[in-house]
Order: C-alpha cells, then sequence, then structure tokens
C-alpha cells in the first residue's frame, strides 16, 4: 500500500473514531432517595387492606394532594416485614405511614380523584412527633431509613 | 383430514411428477481444494439463472443433467472457500467436464443460501430479504450465545433475549415469539412456550446462520409469521481435528460505588472441546461444553453443561441422512426484577437464592434422496424434550414439555427455469407444568412453494401454506397463508425484491393456560385468545460488488416494508396489574432499513453499518393511530470496522437502540412517574492473533460501561473483558 492509501486508511480509522467516541453518554446514573425495611410488630387491624410511606413537602396533613411527593409500594395487610425504596431529588422531607383502607391497586388506578375527594381514604399511622422530624436527602445518595409501624 | 392429505399428497405428486422433455445436454466435473488437491464434499454447483444445480458427493464430483441448449455461468460455492464462477459454458448435446479448483477462504461471506425457498439459490436470486451471519462475525464476537451476535445484524434485534426480527415480537414474557428458530431446518421452539432457546444452540459448530426477515406464515406456518431464523451446523472436516477453546472473562465492578454488591468482580468461563473426522464416506463430529457464569447482577449466574453431536451419513451419491442431537443441562439464577433503581444490580430482598434448573434434549434426523437429477425428497425430523423446575421464594413452577416434529419435501425442476417445491408437515407435543396444566397439541401442514423465471433476470415466487392447529383435540384455527414474491436481477450483482404474504400464528399453550407469580408478576390465563394474523409487504434491493476502487465484497442492501396484524396478541396488565395476554385488534408496523459491508483496501479493513428504522403502532378500525406498540426500539444502528493484516485482527464496534417509547409489564410509580429508559450506546474493542491452528481474541465489551435499561427494572450488561484461546490438534 502506498503513502497516499496509508494516510487514507488513517484518516477513515480517526473519522470513525471521532464520530463514535464523542461526547460519550453514560446511561442512567445512581439516584437520590430513601429505603430500608418497614416492619409491623402488631396484628394489623381489618379495616386497612395495605400500608405505605408517603413523602410529603410539609407538614400540612389535610392538603395531601398539594403536599404529596411520593410513596412507596404498599405493603399488603398481614405482612411483617417488607424492603421499600422511594426515589427523591436532594432536599428536606416528612415521611410517615399510611394505612390504605382500599385495595392498593384500587387506590393506584384513581390515585388523582382520590387525593381530591373531600374524604381522602388513608389514616396516617404515625403520631406527629414522628412525622415532625425531616430527612435530609444529598445528591446520589441513598438514605437508610428503617421504620417500625404500630397500628394505633 | 386424513382423506384431505391424501387428496393433498395425490395432488402433488401429480404436479411434482411432470416431466419436461427436451433434447438437453448435461454438466458434470469434480471441486477439489487448489491447496492439497482433495476433493470437496458438499460444494454446491449451479447453473446461473436457473433452478439447475446440484451438490458434490465425498469424491468431489457433481453432475447436472437436462438442461437447455445455451451459454451459460456456472457456480460454484462452499463454506470455506471463495466462490468461482465460470462463464461462457456452452451447453448443447455433447457433455461438458468442468473443473473447479477452489481456494480456502475461512472468512468467505456465504452466498448461497436454503431457508428462503427451501432449497438451494444465490442470495441474490432469493424474493425475500435475507440476512447471513457467517463465520466471521462469530468468531469476532467469540460468542457462547448466538444471542450476542443478533444485535449487530440489520433489522434483527433482542429484547432480553426474545428474537425481534423487524420489531416483530417485542416482549411477551419469553410465552411466545412471532419468530421461529430452526436448526438444520426443524424447528426448535419449545412446544408450550414457543419461545427460543439460545442455550442449546452450539455456536462454534455454526457454518451459518440465515435470517429470512420478509414476514409471513407461508414458508414455515405459525411462528414463523414475522421471520425466519435457521442455524445451518458444519459438517465434519475431511482430516480428523480436535479443537480446544477457552474463553475466560470478568465483568467489572460498577462504575458508581453505590451499586457495588459483591466483593469481587464477577468472573465466567466457558470451555469447548470439539472433535470431528470422516470414517470411510461418512464424518462426523461432538462437542462438550461448559460454561460457569457469576453474572453481572447477582439472579445473572449460570452454570451449564452441552453436549452436541452431528453425524453425516453419506450413503451414495444419491442418498445421504444426517442425525443431529443435542442435550443441555443448566441451573441459572431466576431474575424477576431489579430490588431498585437505587441497587439496580441486586435481587429483591428474599429472592437472592431464586434459581431454576432444568435440561433440555433435542434430536433430528434429515434424509435427503435425490430420485432424479432433478427431483429430490428430503425427510426430516425431529424430538424436543424440556424439563425445569424453579426454586424461588414467590415461584416453584415446573414444566415437562415433548415434541416431535416430522416433515417430507418434494422439489422438482419441473423445466430449466421453473421449480415445484411442496411437503407435508407435522407436529405433535405434550405438556404437563404446574404454571399451564396438563395440555396437547397438534398441527398438520401442507406447503407448496413455486418459482418461475419469466425471462433470465425475473423471477416469480407463488407460495402457500394450509395448516390446521389442535389444542387438547379441539380444533383451534384452520389458516392458509399464501405468499406472492417478484425477483429482478437487471444487471450482474444487482437485484430487486417484492413480496406480500400473509402471515398467522395461533397461540401457544402459555399465552392461553398460564398461571403463576414471580416476584411481583402476575399472570392469568386467558383461553379465549383468538389467532393472530398478518398482512406483510416488502420491497428490498441489493447491490453487490466484488470490487470497485478502493472497495471489495462491497453490499450494499435496502428493504422497505409494512405488516399489518390483526388481533395481536400481546402481554397486557388489567387495572389490578394482573397480566393477561389479550387480542390488540389492529397494529401495523412499518419500517425501513439501510445496511453497508465492504472491504477497504483489498479486505485489510472491513466496514459495516446497519440502520434499521421501525414506526411501531396500534390503531383503531379506522386506521388512525391510538398507541405505540411496547418493547420496540425505533431507531437501531449497529457498526463494525475491523482491521486484519497478516495475522493480527482488531476491530471497533458501536451499537445504538433509542429509548423503547413504551413499556407494560410494570407498573409505574403514579406519582413520580420514576422510570430508567434511557437510549442504548455500547461499543466493543477487540484484537487478536489468527494463525491456521492457534488463535487468540481479546475483547472488551461495553468498554464505556454505559448503564441501561432492555426491559425496564432490568440492567444491561456490565463492561466485562475476555480472552479467548482456541488451539486445533
Amino acid at each position: 500500500m502506498n503513502s497516499l492509501g496509508i494516510r487514507i486508511v488513517i484518516g477513515i480509522t480517526l473519522i470513525y473514531l471521532i464520530i463514535t467516541t464523542c461526547s460519550i453518554p453514560t446511561g442512567f446514573k445512581p439516584i437520590s432517595g430513601v429505603e430500608g425495611m418497614l416492619t409491623f410488630p402488631n396484628p394489623w387491624p381489618d379495616h386497612i387492606h395495605a400500608a405505605a410511606l408517603v413523602v410529603l413537602e410539609d407538614l400540612e396533613l389535610e392538603e395531601l394532594s398539594n403536599n404529596l411527593i411520593t410513596y412507596s409500594d404498599p405493603v399488603e395487610a398481614g405482612t411483617d416485614s417488607a424492603y421499600y425504596f422511594m426515589q427523591l431529588i436532594p432536599g428536606r422531607y416528612h415521611i410517615t405511614a399510611v394505612g390504605l383502607t382500599v385495595s392498593p391497586v384500587l387506590f393506584a388506578a384513581n390515585i388523582d380523584s382520590f387525593l381530591t375527594a373531600p374524604q381522602v381514604p388513608l389514616v396516617i399511622l404515625d403520631d406527629l412527633q414522628t412525622i415532625a422530624n425531616p430527612i435530609v436527602i444529598q445528591s446520589e445518595k441513598i438514605r437508610i431509613y428503617d421504620r417500625q409501624v404500630f397500628f394505633r | 383430514m386424513v382423506r384431505y392429505i391424501h387428496k393433498f399428497t395425490a395432488l402433488l405428486l401429480i404436479i411434482t411428477g411432470t416431466i419436461f422433455g427436451q433434447d438437453r445436454g448435461n454438466l458434470q466435473g469434480t471441486v477439489i481444494d487448489s491447496i492439497n488437491r482433495n476433493p470437496i464434499t458438499g460444494a454446491n454447483v449451479y447453473v446461473q439463472h436457473t433452478f439447475l444445480g446440484s451438490a458434490t458427493d465425498t469424491l468431489g464430483n457433481f453432475s447436472i443433467e437436462n438442461i437447455r441448449p445455451g451459454t451459460y455461468s456456472i457456480v460454484c460455492s462452499v463454506i470455506g472457500y471463495r466462490k468461482e464462477v465460470i462463464h461462457n459454458i456452452k451447453i448443447n448435446k455433447t457433455p461438458i467436464n468442468l473443473q473447479f479448483d477452489l481456494k480456502r477462504d475461512i472468512l468467505a461471506i456465504p452466498q448461497v443460501v436454503v431457508t428462503a425457498t427451501r432449497k438451494e439459490q444465490d442470495i441474490l436470486e432469493s424474493p425475500f430479504s435475507v440476512a447471513v451471519i457467517g463465520p466471521r462475525e462469530i468468531r469476532e464476537k467469540s460468542a457462547v450465545r448466538l444471542s450476542e451476535v443478533l444485535p449487530y445484524i440489520p433489522g434483527v434485534n433482542t429484547v432480553r433475549g426474545q428474537l425481534n426480527i423487524r420489531g416483530a415480537s417485542g416482549y411477551t414474557l419469553g410465552a411466545g415469539s412471532r419468530s421461529l428458530l430452526l436448526i438444520d431446518g426443524v424447528p426448535l421452539l419449545g412446544s408450550a412456550a414457543g419461545n427460543i432457546s439460545w442455550t442449546i444452540v452450539p455456536t462454534s459448530e455454526i457454518e451459518r446462520v440465515e435470517i429470512v426477515k420478509s414476514a409471513g406464515g407461508a414458508l414455515y406456518g405459525s411462528s414463523g409469521m414475522g421471520g425466519v431464523m435457521n442455524i445451518i451446523t458444519r459438517n465434519a472436516p475431511l482430516e480428523p481435528k480436535t479443537t480446544i477453546r477457552i474463553k475466560v472473562g470478568g465483568y467489572s465492578q460498577p462504575h458508581y460505588s453505590q451499586w457495588k454488591w459483591r466483593a469481587s468482580p464477577g468472573y465466567f468461563h466457558a470451555v469447548e472441546i470439539t472433535h470431528g473426522r470422516t470414517f470411510g464416506t461418512h464424518n462426523g463430529w461432538i462437542r462438550m461444553q461448559k460454561y460457569l457464569t457469576d453474572g453481572y447482577s447477582q439472579l445473572d449466574w449460570e452454570d451449564a453443561y452441552n453436549l452436541t453431536g452431528k453425524v453425516k451419513l453419506n450413503i451414495n451419491s444419491k442418498l445421504n441422512a444426517t442425525i443431529y442431537g443435542n442435550y443441555y443441562t443448566e441451573e441459572v439464577g431466576l431474575a424477576s426484577q431489579w430490588k431498585s433503581a437505587a441497587d439496580p444490580f441486586e435481587a429483591p430482598l428474599g429472592d437472592d437464592n431464586d434459581h431454576s434448573i432444568g435440561y433440555k434434549f433435542h434430536a433430528n434426523g434429515s434424509l435427503n434422496i435425490i430420485l432424479a437429477p432433478d427431483l429430490i425428497i428430503k425427510i426430516k425430523s425431529g424430538y424436543f424434550d424440556v424439563k425445569w423446575q424453579n426454586y424461588g421464594r414467590t415461584n416453584q413452577d415446573d414444566s415437562r414439555e415433548k415434541k416431535g416434529f416430522a416433515e417430507v419435501q418434494i422439489s422438482k425442476n419441473l423445466s430449466d427455469v421453473s421449480n415445484l417445491t411442496s411437503g407435508l408437515s407435522l407436529q405433535l407435543a405434550d405438556i404437563n407444568a404446574q404454571l399451564f396444566g396438563k395440555h396437547s397439541s397438534q398441527s398438520y401442514a401442507g406447503f407448496i412453494l413455486f418459482q418461475q423465471k419469466l425471462w433470465s433476470s425475473l423471477s416469480v415466487s407463488l407460495n402457500g401454506r394450509m395448516e390446521n392447529f389442535l389444542v387438547d383435540n379441539i380444533s383451534l384455527d384452520r389458516t392458509f397463508a399464501p405468499q406472492f414474491a417478484l425477483n429482478w436481477n437487471p444487471a450482474a450483482g444487482i437485484a430487486l425484491r417484492a413480496s406480500i404474504g400473509k402471515g398467522f400464528r395461533v397461540p401457544t399453550i402459555a399465552e392461553l393456560y398460564t398461571r403463576s407469580q414471580l416476584n411481583i408478576f402476575r399472570v392469568e390465563p386467558n383461553p379465549t385468545l383468538r389467532s393472530e394474523t398478518s398482512l406483510a409487504y416488502e420491497f428490498g434491493g441489493t447491490l453487490r460488488s466484488p470490487q470497485y476502487r478502493l472497495l471489495s465484497n462491497f453490499v450494499l442492501e435496502g428493504a422497505l416494508f409494512r405488516t399489518h396484524f390483526k388481533n395481536l396478541i400481546e402481554p397486557l396488565p388489567d387495572e389490578n396489574g394482573i397480566i393477561h395476554f389479550e387480542n390488540i385488534t389492529n397494529a401495523v408496523i412499518t419500517g425501513a432499513e439501510l445496511s453497508l459491508t465492504t472491504g477497504i483496501f483489498s479486505e485489510l479493513f472491513r466496514f459495516t453499518a446497519a440502520y434499521t428504522w421501525l414506526d411501531p403502532v396500534q390503531i383503531n378500525s379506522s386506521g388512525s393511530v391510538i398507541d405505540t406498540l411496547s418493547y420496540r426500539y425505533r431507531h437501531h444502528i449497529a457498526t463494525t470496522l475491523s482491521y486484519r493484516w497478516m495475522v493480527a485482527l482488531a476491530g471497533v464496534e458501536y451499537r445504538y437502540a433509542s429509548r423503547i417509547e413504551k413499556v407494560e409489564l410494570f407498573q409505574m410509580n403514579p406519582v413520580t412517574k420514576a422510570d430508567k429508559r434511557v437510549p442504548i450506546h455500547i461499543w466493543n474493542v477487540f484484537f487478536g492473533l489468527q494463525w491456521p491452528r492457534w488463535e487468540v481474541l481479546f475483547r472488551v465489551d461495553n468498554i464505556f460501561q454505559y448503564y441501561y435499561v432492555e426491559l425496564e427494572r432490568n440492567p444491561g450488561e456490565e463492561r466485562k473483558f475476555s480472552i479467548t484461546l482456541s488451539k486445533t490438534f
């Protein structure tokens, strides 16, 4: 191969490498949030179909729909313990355990209407002192937060 | 039904028995290796632009009779050698004797295909789009599983191991595939679930893989409505040969410390020993493989043994038989989803020990009888036995499936320019599974393929298949699938093709009867499912040039396609999150693909690039788009640039797939709508040395540690390093 050929080969190779390696994306990255174990030491009352943790922006429990950030996968009645995880952007949050008085699937399917209804099918399971302590979520960090939930 | 089969068989024999007599010429000769002068067995010799052809016997002899007088080009092709063409052969009453001295080229691109029309045919004369994976692609990928090679083939993709040809299948929890897998022409789909078992494919012993991408059911029936992949295993070499191949490697620890889940990186190895030899006029090989991997995620581990063998009996020049068998046993992690987006490589809490133990046994045989130079009968049969048992926290399912297959095919050249292939096919299956119940299924089919060359450059194909399905002895469906196709070769190296065909697929027993739970997945049966049907159109073209300036073996291919599905079966969660397989009324997949393969500077470099575009949508009765079909990539690009000089090789691969636009199976958090779907960008590099008896290849896959999900809540493969050593004695 002559020198022109070699130059063309090197040129094609460089162009190919430049095209394919420019601004290499990294895909999905670590997230921030909270995870832990939910344990239920007491027997489940009959009127509660499931329990979950909800993350609130502030302590105004009456305006749940405006304050709700997210909630964990509901834990079905009768469960002793379950792992939970919630993705959150960095910030300060209040977390409380709630009991669902309707089926969790029904709740998930109609969440928008339930949250704006006058009678939300939820009961708060924590006392106000527990809820009042905010947790802080840092960037790309997972906060471990194990919770025991007592039915009152 | 039996009465109809008898009538149909009689009709086929009458049609195929038709003989056209004229003053014809004969052609005979030998095919030998240009270096050691040994005869080459199984080489395809054919008269270009006709259906006349023959394969060489064990002495390298061939004979083609009844050729209409004229001037022809005679083509000789066989895997492992460069294709040779002898031009301007004048055929008249005087017999012609030819000798082909073939030059070795283990990386030669296969140019004769058998799957598209059920007989050997030059790929440029195929009326359907066919992609071929040759030895080069498989060796450069150093693949343990064939599914590792597929995402780099135009129009082909996998979603968590499920084969997708032009987006036909999506992801169905492995319960039903619209793409049929054949091994040496015998179906390899599980009888109950209809899913593909990549584990039993002996990747190192593959001669080539042919992928017929044109949709339709006329060629291979129900499961082939979205395309067909035929794995053609190699025959044993003429001289005794033993090959030991060892692949060892490891996975990187996750790039982000938050995701680290084990103290040391995962490790894997595959050890294979293959011995092949001839005995008399016959030949055979046997292969043993052990594969062990820790996996890149907690439940991705696998511990497997595979024993495969093939014997080819060349009984005489008119009769040969092949027997193939495979036994595979495995213990694998039973993965369903990640622990959470915060710990994507860990199993859900309590599922750490979920695993599955099982075996697969597959045997097939074929008998080829040349009754006359233009009349060939092929008889194929197969037996498939699968058993597995899950040991999971939420799932203890088990399954035992047995399937039998038999097919008789008659191929007759009615004249130099017309060919008729027809046959009967039978499949019986018996399933006893905790998740399906106890069921049986049968299918009976008759098929006919007619090809006629209108002029030397234009051929027309008319195909049809009638199939009757029974589940538990009750007829589920009876369908006729016709297909019409054209192929035009306006100039040497140029082919244009167009086809229209109806396809159909009956629901699998898994789609009808599965009742199971694995972690959060809960699947309920839907015995009211109906068969799905399709109408597929395709227009495509190929440009091949052996040499153009600095380019060599240049192949440019393009295709436009559209498939209209009715009653498409998809897994859909109901309002309670329970998954049922349901018929979607109407769906359309429109797409285009463009691929380029070329050598540069006398094959010093080889460049391939393939782009596939899909528009998969669900439509209403008036044709308006109402939704996107799930688990399909809209854009897909795969490129490879490889370099070979003397014994050295090196290369870079890049693959891009756009973000999957719609997913079905996992319910997102309704408040945050949290989702980790991203486009896929994967770069791989490899370099190695290849001598005739030694080979070493070093690969890094996903070199930039790109993190993605193919299926939501299931991360894609981590960066992995591997070194493959191969020694032949």
